[in-house]
């Protein structure tokens, strides 16, 4: 077994405050120097409620490390240069990082995709492997390289999809330590300036925001499973697409169906006959006519 | 002048706002707003400005928040800044910081510098009855307070003024009035004007011996008196200023030369009424 770097500087790049927790807990845990937590700003959330776990401020965040939102992609690389970085760990950001940035890290940038490299490319991989009625959620750590999510692959592991998870607050606690029980393993191979495995192109997809085609549950043509999926697919968009679903008729109204599962939880929820198997409606809301086309 | 890539550090909301805004009107990129980490305040109250978030700080700057002195040097660094302006802000800044921007540090500190060095300059112009506070920037060296001058004004203190949200703007607006000033001194090279070696002096933390209200001193002693714990902001160990009033031991925060009209309690001072507005129960 190779040897486990002690003692690095490590910035962290990540926009939800729950997961750079805990990637930082666990950084110091394994004796390195946490020197920054790095998110965006985000000028176009300016008039929006705050995250389910708040602001991020002085307060909230990690203590022990510079906190900085950089304003820019193209701040990126001044920002970091400064901190003279051994490694940049990035989970969960939003831009393209510039190839002047990735440079700027001494053993390089690694990022983590929730998905089975080269399979789910893109922003939203594990909507993409519910849609696909995958076993299992991935987690990859590679390499970043100029484009998105293709880079060599330095640890990779994954974790069974379970028909009871219906929200990313079940689902992320699950990705999480999954993601962090890689860290020696990656950390193992920067150290010993392994370039990772490159990624095949068999079996490689990219995954983009849904479109209409996929925006309508079908009760008699669908089965349970595929609707169950389905709904928890467009949870895990976490809206972000210009397209929103997905729509039923439901008692004569039409409703966006939020969550759903495939046994009887036992509280009244109404239950659905499909093409197979019965499918019980947990959260719906009501169809907004205004809403975009 | 050409465009200037500028950090400014200041722990103060509503004073990093005004100062980036002014910048960035004169047509310079403000990199960023720096301002620390106070791991010591997690369980207190947010500011009365709110705590400070990529919502409510200024936009189109790069926010840093410290979290040690020492990690100063390097995160200014790869901003390559051209000068950081200082104000407000609680550490002494390492040398090592100090040496990256082109031009240096500048601090802004509220003093008729060398007179007024350190932590409550403002509070010790009104013990000392000055009726006007100054606002002075200078260059920052290795020592607080007693880098060379580069621009210096005064702002004119009313009886009326009783809070910072009063004398505050009035010093902001003084402050940033003297900004190209500055800039131009640091563009041209000027190492500015040497602190004369007289009349330097420390305007440290109050003391008991000036925590107490004696209503037998005359009536603008005690509402500068007033006035000067206020601007202290309980930064020091002691608290006050403390008096009896009806019997009771109370602080008192803000008091008027003249009647308000609005019922508050008058007292006979030494040489005339003073009015209580607002006292805490010490």
């Amino acid at each position: 077994m190779a040897e486990q770097p002690q003692g690095w500087r490590i910035v962290v790049i990540a926009n939800v405050l729950p997961i750079a927790e805990a990637l930082i807990g666990q950084l110091g845990e394994m004796g390195h120097d946490v020197v920054a937590w790095l998110m965006t700003r985000r000028p176009e959330s300016r008039d929006l409620p705050p995250p389910p776990w708040g602001e991020t401020s002085d307060k909230t965040a990690p203590q022990g490390v510079n906190l900085i939102w950089a304003r820019g992609k193209e701040d990126l690389a001044p920002l970091l240069r400064g901190l003279e970085p051994d490694v940049v760990l990035c989970w969960g950001f939003s831009w393209r990082i510039p190839q002047e940035a990735l440079e700027v890290p001494r053993y390089g940038a690694v990022n983590q995709h929730p998905a089975l490299l080269p399979r789910h490319r893109g922003p939203i991989p594990l909507s993409w492997a519910l849609r696909e009625g995958d076993p299992v959620f991935g987690v990859t750590w590679h390499r970043m390289d100029a484009d998105f999510d293709t880079g060599a692959i330095l640890a990779q592991s994954s974790i069974p999809i379970l028909d009871e998870e219906t929200t990313m607050f079940e689902t992320g606690p699950r990705i999480v330590p999954a993601g962090l029980a890689l860290l020696p393993q990656v950390f193992e191979r920067l150290a010993a300036g392994d370039p990772g495995d490159p990624q095949g192109t068999e079996g490689a997809s990219w995954g983009g925001m849904f479109g209409e085609d996929y925006a309508t549950i079908d009760w008699s043509a669908q089965t349970a499973r595929e609707i169950h999926n389905q709904v928890r697919a467009w949870t895990y968009t976490f809206g972000m697409g210009p397209v929103q679903g997905p729509f039923a008729e439901l008692d004569g109204k039409r409703v966006k169906v939020t969550r759903t599962l495939l046994t009887d939880p036992g509280d009244g929820s109404p239950a659905v006959d499909t093409a197979e198997g019965k499918i019980w409606i947990l959260e719906s809301e009501p169809f907004e006519t205004d809403s975009p086309a | 002048m050409k465009p200037w890539r500028i950090v400014v550090i200041s722990a103060v909301l509503p004073v990093a706002e005004p100062v980036i805004a002014s910048l960035q009107g004169m047509g310079h990129d403000v990199v960023a707003w720096l301002t620390a980490r106070r791991p010591q305040d997690r369980d207190k109250p947010p500011p009365v400005w709110g705590e400070i978030t990529d919502k409510s700080a200024p936009q189109g700057v790069n926010l840093i928040m410290a979290r040690d002195k020492a990690d100063l040097a390097g995160l200014l660094r790869g901003l390559e800044p051209d000068v950081a302006l200082c104000w407000g802000f609680g550490w002494k800044i390492p040398q090592e910081a100090l040496d990256v921007p082109r031009h240096g540090i500048v601090n802004q500190h509220p003093a008729p510098l060398p007179r007024f060095r350190g932590p409550i300059p403002m509070s010790w112009a009104m013990r000392k009855g000055d009726g006007e506070i100054f606002v002075t920037w200078h260059r920052m060296d290795a020592e607080l307070d007693t880098g060379p001058i580069l621009a210096q004004t005064t702002v004119p203190i009313l009886d009326e003024d009783t809070t910072i949200w009063e004398i505050g703007p009035k010093m902001l607006e003084a402050s940033i009035g003297l900004l190209p000033r500055v800039l131009e001194r640091l563009e041209a090279g000027d190492p500015g004007d040497p602190q004369a070696a007289e009349g330097a002096s420390w305007a440290g933390y109050f003391d008991e011996d000036y925590a107490t209200i004696d209503w037998s001193k005359p009536r603008r002693e005690i509402h500068n008196q007033v006035r000067a714990w206020h601007l202290s902001f309980d930064g020091g160990p002691v608290k006050g200023p403390i008096a009896e009033l009806d019997g009771k031991r109370v602080k008192v925060t803000r008091t008027s030369l003249s009647d308000p009209g609005d019922g508050s309690q008058a007292v006979d001072a030494g040489d005339g009424k003073i009015w209580i507005l607002d006292s805490e129960p010490a």
